[in-house]
């Protein structure tokens, strides 16, 4: 069964991830050219920074070592189009959706409060990628029932 | 039109957890082993009804309370739909919350509806006002359901209900 620290741990990976996918997109993205992406982009790696941080202590506080990021990720492809980093940042946004979802199935009290607040944020972020209304974010599991 | 208060829709309750309880288990979650009581095989006479509503969990009730506010939600869009600007833009919005009552292994009454409105604006503005509700609805229960597969399942609806209302048409005609 998934502790809650586990639970904390896989999210922090994926925080790491976002922070920085986030960050590649960005450098990826004109300000002056595409600046609606721009400010969704910048919007989400604030978000996601924010809650790496807040999530180490939150680690270290239950006696465990926080996850490191890796030394490396690989970019996502197609970065070279707008459409492209549309694309790559949905799909991330997607990612730490259902990661979020599992962590709210996997605490209990105000961390799950805490972490049914982020699911519904990231959803919303979707929309600031191209993303549509879903009938399960981050719950795909039930998407075909 | 003035508004007209109808009856509350009502919903299949009973089977709600039981089914997701199912559901769950299909799933191979690893937090589906605290959800609910085996079905039972056979028809429920009005005592075993009886002693089944009494014997209710929790969880059960939460869902019964899911169950009630989705039924509400959807009478609402159903009479919204009266107003013909607004049967496309609510169209997913009805749609996925069907499947949210679907899923709970719930029954919609279609009939059921809410007050009709004068005109589109007025109805808009009361789809919003209940998909809050909804939704802080399925937060709260979210947080206090004692299965962590049903509150997952309930904090991703609350999560459609975030994307839908957040491309709501402002205005109607817009």
């Amino acid at each position: 069964m998934t502790t809650e620290v586990d639970a904390l741990q896989t999210t922090l990976v994926a925080e790491h991830a976002a922070v920085y996918v986030y960050g590649l997109l960005g450098s990826r993205t004109s300000q002056a050219a595409e600046p609606e992406l721009y400010a969704a982009l910048r919007a989400a790696y604030e978000a996601h920074r924010e809650r790496r941080d807040t999530l180490i202590g939150e680690i270290a506080a239950l006696n465990a070592e926080p996850a490191t990021a890796a030394p490396a990720y690989t970019p996502p492809a197609g970065l070279d189009t707008s459409e492209g980093r549309y694309n790559a940042a949905l799909a991330l946004e997607k990612g730490c959706a259902s990661t979020y979802a599992a962590l709210v199935g996997a605490t209990t009290g105000p961390r799950r409060a805490e972490a049914i607040g982020l699911l519904n944020d990231a959803a919303a972020r979707e929309l600031s990628f191209r993303g549509i209304p879903e009938i399960f974010p981050g719950a795909d599991e039930y998407a075909d029932r | 039109m003035p508004d007209r208060p109808l009856a509350p829709p009502t919903l299949g309750r009973r089977t709600a957890v039981l089914g997701l309880a199912a559901t769950v288990l299909v799933a191979g979650c690893d937090h589906g082993d605290d959800i609910g009581a085996p079905a039972s095989s056979a028809g429920p006479s009005s005592a075993d009804a009886s002693a089944s509503a009494s014997a209710q969990t929790p969880d059960e009730a939460l869902v019964d309370d899911v169950l009630g506010a989705l039924g509400a939600a959807l009478g609402t869009l159903a009479a919204a739909r009266h107003q013909r600007p607004l049967r496309a833009p609510l169209a997913p919005l009805l749609r996925a919350h069907r499947r949210h009552v679907g899923v709970l292994e719930g029954e919609s009454d279609a009939t059921a509806s809410s007050p009709v409105h004068a005109d589109a604006a007025a109805a808009l503005v009361a789809v919003r006002r209940s998909e809050l509700q909804l939704r802080a609805t399925l937060v709260d229960a979210a947080g206090r359901a004692e299965s962590g597969a049903l509150a997952k399942l309930l904090a991703s609806m609350s999560a459609s209900v975030t994307q839908h209302v957040a491309v709501l048409p402002k205005q109607v005609g817009a």
